[in-house]
């Protein structure tokens, strides 16, 4: 066995893992957290990072020119995974580390020759295959134009880049495509779309078999109510760089769905709503960010992002009793407000943020775009 | 008294990368902890070697239209700062040079951070990896004049910019003692000039690994692992600015000076995970108008015993 095999063993037996979400993923998507989270893979950013790519839902026919992008941009060796559904995650994942150990898929490995869609922007996730062709005129090194000027927010002139967020990045609603010109840090504009749906929300399953005539106990929905406030919060808490606390919230997450009972759950969450509610630190990171006012017909978007994050740990509180109880949930008790009038709002949101800031914003809001009907261009960008 | 030792520059480098995996097993160890997923010590000791396998036999990236020669410059400049500026540390009674500047040299050294960080975000043309640049340049904007008062205080305690010279006169009295908020400012900015949590904006999650964001293969073991060296190097300095050096009772000096490295690594890394990333736009605030007045008037007060006494 020679030095390179040995390395590839031993790096294959810890991964990072790039995770991203396709409309409808959520299940599959938190089963691949999970799995990796039990083998102690940590996540990657970005995909320089990964040595999996994991793209969880189904990759509809918008998405699969972002989603083999993605895993091109992987460093070899490298292994790409679909999980359309939550069923034998830890296996797929064993296989596919097994695969690495050996060296990584090769199938891929034609190169990469048409230029990346829009050269104009710099993706999130940049051209990593594309080892600099093209001609080298003055004004176009590598074939990319060089940056436009515009005058920013203290009437300065300077680059603009166009840089979408989205869809497939971590940590960041599945479908949002946030198409922002950037000066410096700062998005001076902000354009909204919604890709690859539709599909059905995870979050809402319980009250769509309610729907539907089939009979839905309480406790079932109330957590997944819960889970989905702590999904939501262990995503926040991710994009604000708090890792451990994160970490916390998905496992509480995860065995809220696995049907811990509430005795067990009810003091380990209480640590965890404690924990997060007393850091002055994350209240002074997330303090005025975001305002909605509160005239806003989404109620779960009042307030600034620390507003939201403390409803979700309060409305976590106030459920948790509920999530034994065997009795049927009542006809008419609705999901939550459809997320257009969120998606409605990002633009102005975000418009004059920095890029951190946005995230949080984004974060806070975090709408569940396969609540949404059809995807469709959004208006009021 | 601390001697000048060139033949430590044998051995030095080797003690920085046994500290280098230590940091790493120890935030393996915590990360592990905190998924509720308590693992053995084999386990997470390793954690640094399979993180290093799999960076060594790594591709490496280019990116379309990329500025090669500063980005591999200033990935390279990461790890080469933090050595040059552990010339300096004395280990128990001996470093590599004695320098009657090295306090200067030490804070000339870990300033080539700021453009290690701004070479590699501006290399690879891509703007998350840009952005990431500009987010280490506002923090240094933040932490570097706090920090060279904190240097500073302790210099004019000494009456010597020489590293031994600061040792020496914490014979009787550890510099903690009477300036400690000098030593708090002095680790603050450490974590920020490594950019470790919670000031790790730079290469912030939330921007796909900001200035390593194209980093991979042997280039990003480089940068990260230059990263945690620098963090290594700036703690172990905590200790003969501050902790007395290699002075303690029964134990040799190298001993002690290891030990209490140790310590603070270990307290810079725990406290590292404890908090979310603290943005420039927020602490910028902070270190204008409360940390730099802070050390100034420690600066004052401690230059002021100089002179009574």
């Amino acid at each position: 066995m020679d030095l390179t095999s040995r390395l590839l063993r031993l790096g294959a037996g810890r991964p990072h893992v790039l995770l991203v979400e396709a409309p409808g993923g959520t299940e599959p998507r938190l089963a691949v957290e999970r799995e990796a989270r039990t083998r102690g893979w940590p996540a990657a950013g970005s995909p320089a990072d990964a040595d999996l790519v994991v793209i969880a839902g189904r990759v509809t026919d918008d998405l699969a020119a972002p989603a083999d992008r993605l895993g091109r941009q992987a460093p070899r060796p490298r292994v790409r995974l679909a999980a359309p559904d939550a069923s034998s995650t830890g296996r797929l994942l064993e296989e596919a580390a097994a695969r690495l150990a050996a060296g990584g898929d090769l199938e891929d490995d034609a190169p990469a020759s048409a230029p990346p869609e829009s050269h104009s922007s710099h993706s999130p996730t940049p051209p990593g295959d594309h080892a600099g062709h093209g001609d080298m005129e003055m004004d176009m090194p590598g074939g990319v134009p060089m940056a436009d000027r515009g005058e920013d927010r203290d009437g300065l002139l300077l680059d603009q880049l166009h840089v979408p967020l989205g869809p497939l990045l971590p940590d960041w609603p599945a479908g949002l495509v946030v198409q922002t010109t950037l000066q410096g840090d700062v998005i001076q504009d902000a354009r909204v779309e919604v890709v690859g749906g539709p599909a059905s929300s995870f979050w809402d399953e319980p009250w769509r078999r309610l729907a539907s005539g089939d009979p839905v106990t309480v406790g079932a929905a109330s957590r997944r109510r819960i889970a989905g406030h702590l999904d939501s919060l262990a995503r926040l808490l991710t994009v604000a760089g708090w890792a451990d606390a994160a970490t916390r919230a998905r496992q509480l997450r995860d065995e809220l769905l696995a049907g811990a009972p509430a005795a067990e759950l009810g003091p380990r969450l209480w640590r965890l709503t404690r924990r997060v509610r007393r850091s002055r630190t994350l209240r002074w990171l997330t303090d005025d960010l975001g305002a909605v006012p509160a005239d806003t017909s989404v109620v779960r978007a009042w307030g600034d992002v620390t507003a939201r994050w403390s409803g979700w740990l309060a409305a976590a509180e106030q459920l948790l009793p509920d999530i034994d109880r065997s009795d049927r949930l009542p006809l008419g008790d609705a999901p939550r407000d459809p997320p257009a009038e969120l998606v409605a709002m990002l633009p102005g949101l975000l418009t004059g943020t920095e890029l951190a800031t946005a995230r949080l914003v984004v974060a806070s809001l975090d709408p569940d775009l396969a609540e949404l009907g059809t995807p469709a261009e959004v208006p009021g960008g | 008294m601390v001697e000048a030792a060139p033949w430590l520059v044998l051995v030095l480098p080797a003690m920085l990368a046994v500290a280098t995996i230590g940091v790493v097993t120890f935030d393996a160890a915590l990360a592990a902890r905190a998924a509720g997923r308590p693992e053995s010590l084999a386990v997470s000791a390793s954690v640094p070697f399979r993180e290093a396998a799999r960076l060594l036999v790594g591709q490496r990236r280019t990116t379309l239209a990329a500025d090669g020669v500063l980005w591999r410059a200033g990935v390279i400049t990461l790890p080469v700062a933090a050595l040059s500026a552990a010339l300096v540390l004395p280990l128990g009674t001996a470093s590599v040079a004695d320098l009657a500047v090295g306090v200067v040299w030490f804070n000339a050294m870990e300033i080539l951070a700021w453009a290690a960080v701004w070479l590699a975000g501006w290399g690879p043309n891509s703007a998350f990896s840009l952005v990431g640049g500009y987010r280490f340049v506002a923090q240094g904007l933040a932490y570097e004049l706090p920090h060279m008062f904190a240097l500073i205080t302790a210099a004019t305690a000494a009456g010597t910019l020489r590293i031994g010279g600061i040792v020496e006169a914490q014979a009787d009295l550890w510099f903690v003692v009477w300036m400690p908020v000098a030593f708090v400012v002095y680790l603050l900015s450490a974590a920020a000039m490594a950019f470790w949590g919670p000031f790790d904006a730079p290469v912030g999650r939330e921007l796909a690994g900001g200035a390593a964001a194209e980093l991979s293969g042997v280039d990003r073991l480089l940068f990260l692992g230059g990263r945690r060296l620098l963090l290594v190097v700036a703690a172990a300095m905590a200790v003969p600015l501050f902790l007395g050096g290699g002075g303690g009772p029964l134990l040799p000096a190298w001993l002690w000076t290891l030990l209490k490295t140790a310590a603070v690594l270990a307290a810079v890394v725990w406290l590292g995970r404890r908090f979310p990333t603290v943005r420039m736009e927020r602490f910028m605030e902070v270190a204008w108008m409360v940390l730099i007045p802070l050390t100034i008037l420690q600066a004052l007060v401690v230059s002021l015993v100089v002179l009574v006494r």
